[in-house]
């Protein structure tokens, strides 16, 4: 119940914040999205258990499978998260403003 | 085996050609010509036993149940063949002489021409419609970029390539229908079935679409605009495809049909009316012309149109004589082009009205010129004269079962015939007799004698024609079914083609002195202009796109990610009506409720704030609130890579909001509350979704089996590591390749974009050399703490060690490439901001492009050491080291993923966080940038 509280609050924040102008409100907006995705992967994959999946991690270990999947994710909206960045950052340099709108 | 080396080894040349010309210069035309000099050889060596009616054939699978490699070689392919080979040895030999020195074009040419040959032999020697077809495309490429495509002739290139292209998918087309009716694509099938073929009610419209296929292949009316549209190509291109060789595709495709359709009228009635109007029609244009290269464009639309005719009438006779004219016609009329190559290149003009009495200058080309038109003509003794006296032989007896068509093509080939005796003597009188009417440079021997020895090829083999009849023999009974019982010769004795011959001569003199009036007649024929057809619907069609396309296409984030999000609403919603929830779902324990409240704080941060640094703060503070979450679910590895992450997010933010304002641009009313609205049913659906879905079901079966084998398989006691970078290390590589991505993208943003780049660092206003050197090195970093610096040249140190102890135990504990990437990234990012952008731009270590490079490589490397030996990319396995230690080999992997990870956030902090004077100007929108960076140093990756 908690985490489909928490995912749905992420994509609200992630969705008003990719709507508004600017890049730097966009880029701000898929890293609350790149984390409602990674907290779904994780509560996809069961939030009954708990231990750390490490070998022998017995009956309560977690399901190893979609934390894997969340790390890369992790660190791959980081790549994003900087290549828009860089764009925010060209963009005051050559048009003067990192306005989306405006860039036509 | 030998018929695949003739296809081929073309194109292997002119993949050569390029490395070569590096050394050859424009001497590679002459290695082109040998290597096609050969193909001649080789294929001539076949030409006794094609001639005694044998079949060389090459079959290799390609797409199983589709088109196969099949090839096969009879009397007709061999004549296209040689013809395509003969004439390319020709046309290198003149290119060698043709293009300057230190022209581009004189390698891009010749290798372009050898390519091409190596596609228009596929087409003739393709037995495999499909391989017919794709060689067919190939030969329309070729040409868009021999015609100048990509430079001063795009519009005739584009034109030429847009109608050759409608002409191929026809023949794409074409080729499904009579595969489906004939149940094979091989085309030796196709002829044997000819019954089955004609009996479909498939039958016409693939005779249509293989007429539309031929027709502006080979410019037949009214298709055939684009040939004199082609003519801005350079000479040696016009001759080789625009008159010997690619023009004829059309016409040999039609003979290769021919057998299929015998008998079929609407085969022979149309073919006879289009051939016989488009020979008429090039004949008295070209007449006209002014312009000697339109003028031979014409010609060769007229005699494109004269085969066709021929074609049409399906006799033994009249299909055999059709081949042995596209010999004589590519004899004769690659001499022309190239003399009128010649003539452009030594008095700098292709004007009638400004050439003549060019006999004095060039007598080499001037006896080339005449030959060759003498036998366009069709004037004894030369080997044209024996192809239109058959012709017209040919057309005298007329097609079996019907009268009137024999008798509409005779006249309008003898309509033809007449303005072709004129013109070609016009040319001939017009250019090298005369008055002397401009200078013209003596022109190098070597280059003249190309065409001279294409002339004398037609003079000789006319008296020798005795020697052809064989095959026209082997030509009827091939192609007809039947000898076509004619004796090549100069002398039939009193015939009636003869008569029309001497009745065609005399009327063509006429013509040639009434031309005055003949201009004027045909200027004042309002002449509906295929080419401005063409344009008119060639724009229509363009601006139609483009209004289409401005409907979809808005400049505003928000408007194209509203259709997306309103689509995945939908679907949302439905699924919310129609699944029901499965298992039961586990009661969060209160520590979950707290967290997630903290974490809803923390987002309305975020969202409400109005200035940059305190939205910022919140993202930080979300994060953090996640990375505990994670812990709490047991995730470790997320909960610490999670912190890293959110540590470095934070410091790149800082790092780009140096150089832009402190609050965000307010957005309007209207907007907030569509935003506001939208990301309130968004977050309702996905939150729904992810109640109704998940959270329910107990492990994975997947993952309750990595935990209990992973240690067993690997050696590894981090499961999460284990399927990073053994299980699903593919994903693994993938991924790491979009960071490869992220980071080239920044370099090339900041360094290479064409929007005024960024030189690297340099000290705006510090002129001498020392003062520059000295404000780069003593720089301060975006925190000027002398306490930060101190303790960074301590802590940084103990970092990078960490990171690499976080690395090499990432298999048995918390750890691994990632974080440890993570890591020593946060190393350089403190680096950066107690020492500045200088420190870090000249250290060795922290370099984008040999960072994320290596890294890659070195996952990459590791993924096929294992090729060899267990046969699988990535394969894992145990090494053992010195000392008896035994590790996972992953470890080289994750070493590949944590140099990438570095690299990275070295790019970010390399590349954005160069310390610019906030009051830098600003450059004009998407002018060039300030001069100072036209002599910046070379860029440092």
């Amino acid at each position: 119940m908690s985490s489909a509280v928490m995912v749905g609050l992420l994509a609200a924040g992630g969705t008003y914040l990719v709507l508004q102008r600017g890049i730097v409100r966009t880029a701000l907006g898929f890293v609350l999205l790149g984390h409602a995705a990674t907290t779904l992967l994780i509560a996809a994959g069961g939030v009954g258990t708990r231990g750390v999946p490490f070998a022998g991690g017995g009956a309560d270990a977690a399901d190893p499978l979609p934390q894997a999947f969340a790390l890369t994710a992790i660190v791959i909206s980081f790549g994003i998260t900087a290549f828009l960045l860089a764009l925010a950052f060209r963009s005051r340099d050559v048009n003067g403003s990192d306005d989306l709108e405006d860039d036509r | 085996m030998l018929l695949a080396l003739v296809v081929t080894a073309p194109i292997v040349a002119a993949a050569l050609t390029p490395v070569l010309g590096r050394w050859l210069g424009r001497n590679v035309a002459a290695f082109n010509g040998l290597v096609l000099l050969a193909l001649v050889v080789v294929l001539l060596r076949e030409l006794p036993g094609v001639l005694d009616g044998e079949v060389v054939t090459f079959s290799q699978a390609w797409i199983p149940s589709g088109p196969s490699l099949d090839l096969r070689l009879d009397a007709l392919a061999l004549v296209f063949a040689l013809v395509v080979t003969l004439i390319g040895v020709l046309v290198m030999a003149y290119a060698l002489r043709y293009f300057a020195h230190d022209d581009p074009d004189a390698v891009r040419i010749p290798a372009l021409l050898a390519l091409f040959a190596g596609a228009m032999l596929g087409v003739v020697l393709a037995d495999d419609i499909f391989l017919l077809f794709v060689a067919w495309e190939l030969t329309s490429i070729t040409s868009f970029f021999l015609i100048g495509g990509t430079g001063k002739g795009a519009k005739g290139a584009t034109r030429a390539l847009l109608v050759t292209g409608i002409g191929g998918l026809a023949l794409l087309a074409a080729a499904i229908l009579i595969e489906s009716a004939v149940g094979s694509p091989t085309l030796s099938v196709i002829t044997a079935q000819a019954a089955t073929v004609q009996g479909s009610s498939l039958a016409v419209p693939a005779v249509i679409l293989l007429l539309l296929a031929a027709g502006t292949k080979s410019a037949q009316v009214p298709f055939h605009f684009w040939l004199p549209g082609a003519m801005v190509a350079p000479t040696p291109v016009s001759t080789y495809l625009h008159a010997a060789t690619m023009v004829k595709a059309g016409v040999y495709l039609l003979l290769r049909m021919a057998p299929t359709f015998d008998g079929f009228m609407v085969w022979h009635v149309s073919l006879v009316l289009i051939g016989g109007a488009t020979a008429v029609l090039g004949a008295w244009v070209a007449l006209v012309q002014r312009d000697l290269k339109r003028l031979m464009a014409y010609s060769t639309v007229s005699q494109l149109g004269l085969m066709t005719a021929l074609v049409g009438l399906g006799t033994p006779l009249a299909l055999g004589i059709a081949t042995i004219h596209v010999l004589a016609h590519a004899l004769f009329k690659a001499a022309l082009f190239m003399t009128v190559g010649i003539v452009d290149h030594e008095t700098g003009t292709r004007d009638l009205d400004r050439l003549g009495g060019l006999r004095h200058a060039l007598p080499l080309t001037a006896a080339a010129g005449t030959l060759a038109a003498l036998s366009m003509a069709g004037l004894p003794p030369l080997l044209g004269f024996i192809t239109k006296e058959e012709a017209l032989a040919a057309l005298v007896k007329g097609v079996p079962g019907s009268a009137w068509l024999g008798t509409v093509g005779l006249v309008l080939i003898v309509l033809a015939s007449i303005g072709t005796v004129a013109y070609s003597l016009r040319y001939v009188s017009g250019t090298f007799f005369g008055p002397v009417r401009t200078e013209a440079h003596h022109a190098p021997v070597g280059f003249e004698l190309p065409a001279l020895l294409l002339a004398v090829a037609g003079l000789v083999l006319g008296p020798l024609s005795s020697r052809l009849t064989p095959l026209l023999e082997v030509l009827g009974i091939q192609l007809g079914g039947a000898s076509p019982g004619v004796k090549l010769a100069l002398w039939h004795g009193l015939t009636v083609p003869l008569g029309l011959s001497v009745l065609v001569v005399s009327l063509g003199l006429l013509a040639l002195r009434a031309r005055p009036r003949i201009e004027a007649l045909v200027d004042g024929l309002a002449r509906p202009s295929g080419e401005r057809v063409f344009d008119r619907a060639h724009d229509s069609v363009l601006r139609t796109g483009a209004s289409v396309g401005r409907t979809a296409s808005s400049h505003a984030l928000a408007t194209y990610l509203l259709p997306p999000m309103a689509v995945a609403l939908v679907l949302i919603g439905r699924s919310l009506l129609t699944v029901t929830p499965a298992g039961v779902l586990p009661v969060s324990p209160p520590l979950d409720w707290v967290l997630i409240a903290l974490i809803a704080g923390a987002i309305a941060g975020v969202v409400q704030a109005r200035s940059r640094i305190a939205a910022v703060a919140a993202l930080g503070l979300t994060g953090f609130l996640i990375a505990g979450w994670f812990a709490l679910h047991g995730a470790p590895d997320l909960a610490l890579t999670q912190l890293l992450v959110e540590t470095l997010t934070v410091a790149v933010v800082i790092v780009v909001f140096r150089r832009l304002p402190d609050t965000f641009a307010r957005s309007g009313r209207i907007r907030r509350r569509i935003a506001a609205a939208t990301a309130a049913l968004v977050g309702t659906g996905v939150g729904a979704l992810a109640w109704l879905t998940v959270g329910r079901n107990g492990r994975s079966d997947v993952g309750s089996r990595f935990l209990v084998e992973a240690e067993p398989i690997t050696g590894g006691d981090n499961v999460v590591n284990t399927i990073l970078v053994d299980f699903r290390a593919l994903d693994t590589l993938g991924e790491i390749g979009v960071l490869l991505i992220a980071a080239l993208g920044i370099y090339a943003l900041v360094r290479h974009s064409e929007l005024g780049p960024l030189g690297p660092p340099r000290t705006l206003g510090a002129t001498s050399d020392a003062a520059r050197r000295s404000d780069q090195y003593l720089g301060t970093g975006a925190i000027d703490s002398v306490i930060l610096r101190l303790m960074t040249s301590a802590i940084a140190p103990v970092m990078i060690v960490t990171s690499l102890w976080l690395l090499l135990r990432g298999h048995d504990a918390v750890g691994g490439g990632f974080i440890g990437g993570l890591t020593a990234g946060s190393a350089a990012v403190l680096l950066y901001l107690s020492q500045g952008h200088q420190r870090l731009w000249q250290s060795r270590w922290f370099r984008t492009m040999p960072t994320v490079g290596s890294g890659l490589i070195i996952a990459a490397v590791y993924g096929l050491a294992g090729l060899p030996t267990s046969g699988n990319f990535l394969a894992g396995g145990k090494l053992t080291l010195p000392g008896d230690l035994t590790v996972a080999s992953s470890l080289i992997f994750d070493v590949g993923v944590f140099l990438v990870v570095i690299g990275l956030v070295v790019a970010v902090l390399r590349h954005l966080g160069q310390g610019l004077a906030e009051d830098e100007p600003v450059a004009a929108r998407g002018g060039p940038r300030e001069p100072s960076t036209a002599d910046a140093p070379e860029v440092v990756a």
